[in-house]
């Protein structure tokens, strides 16, 4: 099918968009089995039904959070953990730490259940003294407290989830309280001259009733606090070469471990971990890991495991591996294995019969590695209540630093291969660490996985946006008389002309947190950038000399606020940003109160047209009906229904407290008809922009929508994708999904939906609807940040044919029989990473890229010690 | 050597018997030549013989041969005794013992060969000590037979029959009587002809069913593809073979259920298992070693279609295969070693490793044992058949045992390929010069002693240098020759041009430094002849008038003689050193050979069809031979004491000129081609060496010796195999034939010709190690009275031996060369005799101790002498006074025995032994060639304050002065 197109490439390699180093990893903690049930509990080999919400840490104060693409119950997905949200950080700030906490423990009855972002509180520190709690719905700080210690080194939560312990640099360790969804200082432990530099919770203590031997009595409301683990020693590592163990309950050292030092200076423990039965590793600035007994406070065995500083260590889901990264980029497994002999060891002799060897290294990060997680994560039990998981899914390990990927690799245990082992990463059929192949989590450059990088069609403008700033620049046209030398678009060829582009503008603005989002006219005139508590709209000019001026709104803040309910409290942040095409006006979508905002630019000043709240409604309401959420299998006449309701008042208030949401994502079709909303809860709503009404309500799926766009042509045909790279074609006017796009989404190609990293983003070919254009074939652009694709979208004869839709052309040519899908579908992967694509005009295709070489040419180098032979 | 006992042709040599069908002509040697040209064409030949009947195989003998070395090199790993005194190594079909001490072979098992299996190689191919009797060694080989042998007494007690290739073979105390096998499973189709890597391990009772060599009771436990290892834990729990890319473990508990397979990322070369704990390590193709931990692991379902891996620890440093791992006694250490001659040991505990680099060649084999109570010591068998022991606290190579380093195991890549084999003699040192295992160096060998003297690198080289798969082309030794004075040596060194350098062309001139007993190396000439191959050497014969010269051959045209200039150096010294004399050619021919005649007065040079005389002083070309009808003539020889002859070679014949007539006395043309011409060095009779039979499956060389007289060979032989190179042997004593010394194609040395043969040497056959043992351990009366008052002291202690101690002057030599009964007595000779060796004979005692096993041999041809009591100063204990001793001790019951630690039979019969000594007649006995040299030391500190009390009269001064420097130097040192 001849139907290869020919596009112009502007290959955008000025866009000097760095993303932010990862310092800390998070994954949520698993809920303490109860004692009484341990009988019930031991046969619990069933994998967490899910996978829990990655957190990451940057090193410019935001925090990812990334969910699992995978389906409720498949273990297997290629795109592993897509970022759902990010919480801006303030500005400026660093993440050091961060840990999930389980917000009630007590509420989790099922010990294998994973806890979700409702369920939990998330914490972080960065480098002073203020410990932040966030707010993961809202995405900003919920609170702050003050260590009252100096600078937070470290923390960790203990394995109750009712204490945090924080490392200070005046050298004491500071326990906060967390009962009950509070926060408060509990408790100060001895202070040690040296700063505390890591730190962890020993095994909690089961507590076994006393009451049920003596009596019967007061059987049933003494369960709760049978239920009991107590604390009852942590470790710190220290900046003076020592590991120090203290007893929880009096706050004092019981015993304290020296690690090794060279020439007298001070080695830095920068990481410890504690096994379930008692074992204490640590990390150190020597490069060793050492595993020290918890009883005696004496070394077990000791590994020069690195060449440089222990960084990070994490713990394998049963306590049998320990996984340690630092400075020299390298990973190492250490494993116990039993090497005794069974007949010879009597029971005294039973754990001297196992031993901690080094399995294997790998390097998967070309700098420093700064933190490591499990999933699932390993829970700090005695081995009487220790957990099992299943040995046929590999658990996976997530490791970040300073080369801003996350990568996730499965890191099943050999020992396991003796049944198939699933490989929840699709990488490969091999699962062990040793062999497994890893997988980069890409990175999108804005935001909640949208892209900072904007074009103005019109302008020919570039705009992108940075932690405060947002810099634009203008591709110039190319020559006319390069036409002929229009590359394909499945190859493609540099712009010849070495200046296509200059900067135009840079401007960095006085922001309190991080800028979340920002948007360009089409015609180049507005320029609008909000962190999250104000929005700043700016008009640009462009002079004679093709000089830009930039002239900000002063008021349109408080232009915001006069519609915002309750806006002396809350911000006039935007979360998402959308100007029609014909730059007339703005939709926007508040970033802590969940309005829709449309915002008319033609006047003298920018006026808001209309408020929609319908983001804010709990439930999605049918008449009088409440719909909960749906599954997708009923989509048809989830369509139609919500066609029934479509003309329902969109003005309708929901009676109780709002909900809050994020709505991230907003679309305007292509000719401002239609607006297209969606919020992280996975609705999303429709809105006339003609007459400023709500349309109608889309059925939700069961995940949000990555990323949605209105077809050029067929302006009322909207396209929504969806993170594990499955579409949704949704007819706006008709209110339904038309049969032929449904037969699209389910014969997507296994490339595109398997494709390792999520579809970022979808555009059109801005064609001019002529009638000669018709016999072109629609074709969408797909694009993740590592692959290009070019899927056919014309939607012939519904039910007709297969896949292949030919133009309703005159001409009756059969499609040749041989045809298959191939010619429909396009993957290109040379261009890499992409941060954003996008039509500058018909045929004209400019394409972001950030390439990592360019990108890690600006961070420090890395360390490296030459080894003789190993050229 | 009972092998190559065996290899002895029994068969009478027949007589020569001339050819009949060759008599065609007249013998007549009366009608000589008459052609007054030079050019002797066909038809005017005088004698034409033409050798048609080579069909007539029964027309000629087999010549007597015998060979110099045996094979030694051997890729399995020495099995060493419990009490580490012994190591044993298997080389080819039989079992060599070799002391530990000393590294010396004391005694070698030879199976006989199996009856039945007519086909099958009787190579062995796995040893293992009897768990249950330390002194016994269970073998197996390739042709699936079980021995048992009692390695003291050299018994063989049992041989069992599987009917299948043994490879490998472990037991263990757990199972009496039973070995775990690793054996080829005979595949029921034979696929593709190729090597069926099918094998099947199985436990093997070594019960007989009565009276047969079948085994009672054989159980399969499971297949594998062709093992690489195959052991036992020590605990006897476990069962681990290696083959391809799998570790196979079977529980011993639970040999039914069969292997658990796990598998390695690269092909397994070997396996070793830790001494106390439950785990072992392979080593791999690619140079890793991995550890498993996988004995503890549970097995809950047996998944199919699932490779199973386990816990592993890889310590990486060698960059080529792992040959051979082994970990220490207390297990704190692994030892590992390959291809890059680098013993690595690693330390378990920490990962740390230390290395013993340089240990020479590659690492074949390596094993740690423990001498006695003494330090650990670490044994490396490598590929030149060297046996290195490197103490485990110095990490120094300690001793070092090498045998000929010429061994059909060994692979010479390079020489194979060049056909230039070096070989030649030097007759100031009886020894020979053969290439060594690598090709640009050559090993210096004793034959009399069958002893590597030394080795000498004609070209420095990399000795490891392999980059991925192909390896460095090192330069190579192309021809040797030494002058017939013996003081001179050259040698020409090759490197082929690569793609990174030229052609590098060596000639390097070596003198003979008679004191340091070495060659040094006087002169080297960077491309003698340019880029052109140099293609012959020859160095002048000696004589009055004319010095010494060298000629070489090139093929760019040229012949150049090389003189000796002398220079006044900077101190005075008169330095010597080699220069071009002259340079000259022949028609624009390329010379091919060069020769000198006997009294160098003739240089003949062989250019194409052309043999030019020259007078060697003047340069005058004096003569010029062509070949009958133009044929290329390959070399030409001086025939006869005055070398009146002139024999000169083509492709396929032989015309023999008189130089004094300048005419052409006989052609001998040969059905095969013409290998080459030796001339024997007394009468005119020399020997053609024919090619090679093509159509004969069995390598086969024929020689037929000619003699100036007649065109018919006086004789013809052939000998089974094919050679590289050979030459005249000219230590033989024997006047009467001529024998040659030949490097085979599978890089044997052989003696052949007319009574090859050769004395034994020492422990080549299976002899008791039993007696040799007992000076190891003590006894109760030795530790009491002194070791000498037992043993006899070592008598005279003359080395014989020329080579070994080169200084001591050829008297010595020459008085043993001649037979025992024409010697005088020793009354007669002692004095001079040991003078000669007091003067220079090395101070420390315990070099003293090597050579006696050699004296053994000599001093058995000598009668019986009390004469020796004479010149002892120590006394010698009797039998009154010992049964004395004997009575005293059983009297007071001292419980000596039980605290001996010798397990088994052994101690009593080794101590029964001690005690009899005395009683034996001949002084001869001296059981003492294996002797650590602290108990020597202690014993000659003993042996005169025992004896001093007695008689200290009659002895003569020089022995006094004997004693008196045994005595100073132990209270010295």
């Amino acid at each position: 099918m001849g139907e290869s197109t020919t596009l112009a490439v502007h290959r955008c390699r000025f866009v000097d968009y760095t993303p932010s180093a990862i310092t800390a990893l998070a994954f949520p903690p698993l809920p303490l089995p109860s004692i009484s049930a341990k009988g019930k509990k031991s046969t619990s080999g069933k994998q967490p039904s899910r996978f829990g919400t990655l957190a990451v840490g940057h090193a410019n104060g935001n925090i990812d959070l990334c969910e699992w693409v995978g389906g409720e119950r498949d273990h297997q997905s290629s795109q592993a953990w897509v970022i759902r949200k990010t919480l801006p950080g303030p500005y400026p700030s660093k993440v050091d730490s961060i840990t999930f906490v389980i917000r009630h423990p007590d509420d989790f009855d099922d010990a294998d259940d994973v806890p979700t972002c409702s369920d939990l509180r998330l914490f972080s520190s960065g480098g002073g003294s203020e410990l932040l709690e966030w707010d993961m719905q809202r995405a900003c700080v919920r609170r702050t407290i003050s260590s009252q210690g100096g600078s937070i080194w470290c923390m960790a939560a203990n394995p109750a989830s009712s204490l945090l312990a924080l490392g200070c640099e005046d050298g004491t360790v500071r326990l906060l309280s967390l009962a009950n969804d509070t926060l408060t200082h509990y408790r100060r432990f001895d202070r040690v001259k040296c700063r505390v530099l890591s730190v962890a919770w020993g095994p909690p203590v089961p507590q076994y009733p006393q009451t049920r031997a003596s009596g019967t009595a007061d059987d049933s409301d003494s369960d709760e606090e049978e239920d009991t683990w107590n604390d009852s020693w942590l470790v710190t590592g220290g900046s003076d070469s020592s590991i120090r163990k203290w007893d929880v309950s009096t706050g004092r050292v019981i015993d304290r471990m020296g690690t090794d030092k060279v020439r007298g200076e001070r080695t830095l423990v920068w990481t410890v971990g504690v096994l379930g039965d008692g074992t204490i590793v640590s990390g150190d600035s020597l490069g060793m890991v050492k595993f020290w007994d918890s009883r005696t406070c004496t070394q077990l065995q000791s590994f020069q495991g690195h060449g440089a500083d222990v960084l990070c260590l994490a713990v394998g889901p049963e306590g049998n591996t320990v996984f340690t990264s630092g400075v020299d980029q390298k990973i190492s497994l250490f494993s116990l294995v039993k090497i005794g002999n069974p007949e010879q060891t009597s029971n005294l002799l039973a754990s001297s019969s196992s031993r901690w060897v080094q399995s294997c290294s790998r390097r998967m990060h070309s700098h420093d590695v700064r933190a490591l997680a499990t999933w699932p994560p390993y829970t700090t039990l005695p081995p009487s209540h220790k957990r099992y998981f299943p040995m046929d899914i590999a658990p996976i390990l997530a490791s970040g630093g300073l080369d801003m990927s996350v990568v996730v690799t499965p890191a099943a245990l050999p020992s396991t291969t003796v049944v198939k082992v699933l490989n929840p990463l699709l990488t490969s059929a091999h699962c062990t660490f040793e062999d497994s192949y890893h997988r980069r989590l890409a990175y999108s450059s804005g935001p909640s996985g949208t892209s900072a990088v904007h074009v103005a069609r019109n302008a020919r403008l570039v705009s992108c946006m940075r932690d405060s700033g947002v810099s634009v620049w203008r591709i110039k046209a190319r020559p006319s008389g390069e036409e002929e030398g229009l590359a394909e678009a499945e190859a493609p060829r540099f712009d010849a002309h070495p200046a296509g582009w200059e900067k135009v503008l840079e401007m960095d603005l006085n922001v309190n947190t991080n800028l979340i989002a920002s948007g360009i006219s089409d015609d180049g005139r507005w320029l609008v950038a909000s962190d999250l508590y104000e929005t700043k709209l700016f008009s640009l000019t462009t002079d004679a000399k093709d000089r830009v001026n930039i002239h900000r709104i002063r008021d349109f803040s408080s232009i915001l606020q006069a519609h915002i309910p309750g806006s002396t409290t809350s911000s006039t942040g935007g979360q998402a940003f959308q100007f029609t095409p014909d730059s007339s006006k703005l939709v926007m979508s508040t970033a802590t109160s969940s309005y829709i905002l449309v915002i008319d630019l033609t006047g003298e000043k920018p006026r808001v047209l209309r408020r929609f709240d319908q983001h804010r409604q709990k439930n999605l309401t049918v008449r009088d009906r409440v719909v909960k959420r749906r599954r997708m299998d009923g989509d048809v006449e989830m369509g139609d229904a919500a066609a029934e309701d479509s003309e329902e008042s969109e003005e309708e208030e929901d009676d109780s407290t709002p909900a809050l949401v994020s709505i991230l994502r907003i679309s305007v079709s292509p000719d401002g008809q239609w607006l297209a909303t969606s919020d992280d809860r996975a609705r999303t709503h429709i809105f006339n922009l003609d007459s400023i009404q709500h349309h109608s309500v889309l059925p939700s799926f069961s995940k949000p929508v990555q990323v949605f766009a209105f077809d050029h042509k067929r302006p009322d045909i909207l396209t929504m994708t969806f993170p594990d790279n499955s579409l949704q074609i949704y007819n706006v006017e008709s209110r339904q999904f038309p049969a032929w796009g449904k037969e699209l989404c389910n014969n997507l190609p296994k490339r595109f939906t398997h494709a390792h990293d999520p579809v970022l983003g979808v555009t059109f070919n801005p064609a001019e609807p002529s009638p000669a254009a018709g016999a072109t074939p629609r074709y969408a652009l797909f694009w993740g940040s590592t692959w290009i694709c070019k899927l056919s979208m014309s939607d012939a004869t519904p039910g007709g044919l297969t896949k292949k839709r030919r133009r309703e052309s005159v001409k009756l040519s059969a499609p040749p029989p041989g045809d298959d899908a191939a010619p429909d579908f396009k993957m290109m992967t040379h261009y890499r990473p992409i941060l954003y694509v996008d039509f500058l005009a018909d045929g004209e295709l400019v394409v972001v890229e950030r390439p990592l070489v360019d990108v890690l040419s600006e961070l420090p180098p890395a360390y490296f010690k030459h080894r003789y032979g190993a050229s | 050597m009972a092998a190559s006992t065996s290899r002895q042709p029994h068969q009478v040599p027949l007589p020569p018997s001339p050819h009949k069908p060759v008599n065609s002509g007249k013998k007549t040697t009366s009608r000589k030549g008459k052609g007054k040209e030079n050019l002797a064409s066909a038809t005017q030949g005088p004698e034409v013989t033409t050798d048609i009947s080579w069909d007539n195989l029964e027309s000629e003998s087999n010549w007597e041969w015998s060979s110099l070395t045996d094979p030694s090199a051997s890729k399995i790993p020495p099995i060493i005794t419990k009490d580490g005194s012994y190591f044993f190594s298997l080389v080819g079909s039989s079992v060599k013992i070799h002391s530990v001490a000393t590294g010396q072979v004391v005694s070698t098992l030879s199976a006989p060969r199996s009856a039945s299996s007519g086909t099958s190689s009787d190579l062995l191919t796995a040893a293992v000590l009897n768990p249950h009797n330390a002194f016994q060694l269970i073998t197996g080989s390739l042709d699936g037979r079980l021995v048992v042998w009692d390695f003291l007494d050299a018994a063989l007690l049992q041989v069992i029959n599987i009917a299948q290739p043994i490879h490998y073979l472990c037991a263990h105390e757990l199972w009496k009587d039973t070995v775990f096998v690793a054996a080829s499973r005979p595949s029921k189709k034979s696929k593709t002809g190729g090597i069926d890597d099918n094998a099947i391990v199985i436990r093997v009772s070594l019960k007989p069913v009565d009276k047969t060599t079948k085994s009672a009771e054989i159980l399969p436990i499971g297949k594998t593809r062709f093992p690489t290892g195959l052991t036992l834990s020590p605990s006897g729990a476990w069962l681990i073979a290696t083959a391809g890319h799998k570790v196979y473990v079977a529980a011993s508990s639970s040999l039914a259920s069969g292997f658990t397979k796990y598998v390695s990322p690269e092909r397994l070369t070997c396996l070793s298992f830790h001494p106390t704990d439950e785990y072992f390590a392979t080593g791999d193709d690619k140079g890793n070693v991995r550890i498993w931990y996988c004995l503890n692991d549970s097995l809950p379902v047996n998944a199919r279609g699932v490779e199973k891996k386990t816990q592993t620890t890889t310590l990486h440093w060698h960059a080529h295969a792992v040959s051979s791992l082994a970990f220490t006694s207390n297990g704190a250490y692994l030892l590992s070693g390959g291809e890059e001659s680098v013993l690595v040991i690693w330390q378990l505990h920490t990962g740390k490793k230390e290395f013993v680099p340089r240990v020479g060649a590659a690492i074949n084999t390596v094993s740690a044992f423990k001498c006695g109570g003494g330090e650990e010591e670490y044994l490396l068998g490598l590929a030149d058949a060297t046996y290195l022991f490197v103490g485990s606290g110095s990490l120094k190579i300690s001793r070092s045992y090498s045998r000929i380093k010429l061994d059909p195991a060994v692979p010479h890549g390079s020489p194979s390929r060049h056909n230039s084999t070096p070989l030649a003699f030097h007759s100031l040192t009886s020894t020979l010069i053969l290439p060594s295992s690598h090709p640009s160096s050559l090993q210096i060998y004793s034959p009399s002693s069958s002893k590597l003297v030394s080795e000498l690198e004609i070209s420095p080289s990399n000795r490891v240098s392999r980059r991925d798969e192909k390896p460095v082309v090192p330069s190579y030794v192309e021809q040797l020759v030494i002058s017939p004075s013996g003081e001179w040596l050259a040698s020409i060194d090759v490197r082929e041009a690569d793609d990174d350098f030229r052609d590098e062309i060596y000639l390097k001139i070596w003198r003979w430094d008679q004191k340091g007993g070495r060659w040094t190396l006087n002169t080297r000439v960077d491309r003698p002849h340019g880029l052109k191959k140099v293609t012959c050497l020859a160095f002048s014969p000696l004589s009055q008038s004319f010095s010494i010269h060298l000629v070489t051959t090139g093929e760019d045209g040229n012949v150049k003689i090389w003189g000796l200039r002398a220079v006044k150096g900077n101190l005075g010294m008169a330095e010597e050193f080699w220069i071009t004399r002259s340079a000259f050619g022949f028609r624009s021919e390329l010379p091919q050979w060069a020769t000198w005649s006997r009294d160098a007065s003739l240089l003949a040079v062989v250019f194409g069809p052309y043999v030019a005389l020259y007078d060697p002083t003047t340069n005058v070309l004096c003569h010029t031979l062509t070949s009958p009808k133009g044929k290329t003539i390959r070399t030409a020889h001086f025939i006869g004491k005055e070398g009146r002859y002139m024999a000169i070679v083509g492709d396929h014949d032989v015309t023999l000129w008189d130089l004094v007539s300048h005419s052409v006395r006989w052609t001998y043309e040969a059905l095969m081609t013409i290998d080459r011409v030796i001339p024997h060095t007394e009468g005119d009779s020399f020997a053609v060496f024919h090619g090679y039979f093509s159509s004969q499956e069995l390598p086969k060389t024929r020689v037929s010796i000619l003699r100036a007289v007649s065109s018919a060979p006086a004789s013809s032989h052939s000998i089974p195999f094919r050679l590289r190179n050979f030459s005249l042997y000219p230590f033989s004593r024997k006047l009467s034939g001529q024998v040659f010394v030949g490097i085979t194609y599978d890089w044997r040395v052989v003696l052949f010709g007319d009574g090859a043969k050769l004395a034994k040497e020492e422990g080549s056959t299976a002899t008791e190690i039993a007696s040799s043992s007992t000076p190891i351990r003590r006894t109760l009366f030795q530790d009491i009275f002194g070791y000498s008052a037992f043993a006899e002291p070592p008598t005279v202690s003359t080395s014989v031996d020329g080579m070994n101690r080169p200084r001591s002057g050829k008297a010595a030599t020459d008085v043993f060369d001649s037979p025992a009964y024409l010697m005088p007595t020793l009354e007669h000779l002692f004095n001079p005799l040991m003078d000669g060796f007091l003067k220079h004979r090395p101070d420390d005692a315990p070099e003293h101790v090597v050579p006696e096993e050699e004296e053994e041999v000599d001093m058995e041809e000598e009668p019986a002498e009390p004469v020796l009591v004479g010149d002892r100063s120590s006394r010698v204990v009797n039998q009154e006074e010992m049964d004395a001793f004997v009575e005293f001790f059983k009297k007071h019951s001292v419980k000596c025995l039980s605290t001996a630690p010798v397990n088994g039979r052994s101690g009593n019969t080794i101590k029964a032994k001690v005690a009899v000594t005395p009683r034996h007649s001949t002084p001869t006995y001296a059981p003492t060639n294996v002797r650590i040299s602290k108990q020597s030391t202690a014993s000659r500190h003993d042996a005169p304050a025992f004896g001093r009390g007695e008689d200290t009269a009659s002895s003569s001064p020089s022995i006094s002065a004997m004693n008196g420097r045994k005595r100073k130097k132990p209270l010295g040192g």
